[in-house]
């Protein structure tokens, strides 16, 4: 079954052009119910609030609370804990992919990046659209 | 120049020329993408292959437009090695009996300024430590392939 395209999808970074890019991106892909957040706590609020996310699009580096931080708030949290999580970051290491996978994360995405690869992992973790 | 004056004078002018270099980017970053969008809006009186070709062109400036983040952060990098050499000149000029104490310093004031330095000052509620170090030069930083075999591996 293809993926509803109309799902509520939760972008969060601290750099408002890049939310903007996120956006425009996936509306490219059809996906245009989007809301943004600033950090990992504005976020958290946000997912707490009672709206059902099919997806978070995540940052890593911001503050107060980072996107490890918002995936280990999420996932220990029994309502959002099956809640699909992207990280998109510019943190590249083996130590930071381990921490995220540890984490619980869906899959990660390297900055700078192209929208083929933000499909490609959109598909692996929410399935075909 | 003395120690003073690059303590004083000559870094916190590089954070403020570093600090008006991001701005500039981000400005014209916002600008860029502000007229794609308006473009984006018109696809739809085009010709579907018109549309289509301008859909892909626009998809690659949104792609391209992700050099404001990496550049903001580098930024931040930067702003970092200047404290740190900011906090020797003046560990150089106390030890010589130059120093004026710390608080009132230039670079002092310019370091407290900046958010990056939040977690320095101890007050970074969520630390995660060795892990929060920005976009890795081109030569160093994984490919987004060598982090997908990363995640294969450590999905098995």
């Amino acid at each position: 079954m293809a993926v509803d395209k109309g799902m509520r999808v939760l972008i969060v970074d601290d750099y408002k052009t890049m939310l903007r890019i996120i956006r425009n991106l996936l509306k490219q892909l059809g996906f245009n119910n989007v809301d943004e957040a600033s950090d990992g706590s504005a976020a958290l609020q946000m997912l707490r609030r009672g709206d059902e996310y099919g997806l978070v699009i995540s940052d890593w580096n911001m503050e107060p609370m980072t996107g490890l931080q918002l995936l280990k708030e999420v996932r220990a949290d029994s309502k959002l804990k099956s809640t699909p999580f992207i990280m998109v970051t510019a943190e590249s290491k083996t130590e930071n992919v381990v921490a995220a996978k540890q984490a619980g994360v869906n899959n990660y995405i390297v900055k700078p990046f192209n929208a083929e690869t933000l499909k490609t992992k959109m598909t692996a973790v929410i399935g075909a659209f | 120049m003395t120690e003073n004056g690059i303590r004083e004078d000559l870094l916190p002018e590089a954070a403020r020329e570093l600090d008006a270099m991001a701005s500039v980017a981000e400005e014209a970053a916002e600008r860029i993408l502000t007229a794609v969008e308006k473009i984006d809006e018109l696809r739809e009186g085009m010709p579907e292959a018109v549309s289509e070709a301008v859909g892909e062109a626009i998809i690659e400036i949104f792609e391209a437009c992700g050099f404001q983040d990496l550049t903001g952060q580098r930024v931040g990098r930067i702003h970092k090695t200047l404290n740190g050499v900011a906090d020797r000149v003046e560990a150089v000029m106390a030890h010589t009996g130059h120093g004026h104490g710390g608080a009132s310093s230039g670079a002092k004031r310019n370091r407290d300024k900046h958010p990056e330095n939040v977690e320095e000052s101890g007050s970074e509620p969520f630390s995660e430590e060795g892990l929060l170090n920005g976009p890795q030069l081109p030569s160093d930083a994984k490919t987004q392939e060598e982090i997908d075999a990363l995640m294969d591996q450590l999905n098995k």
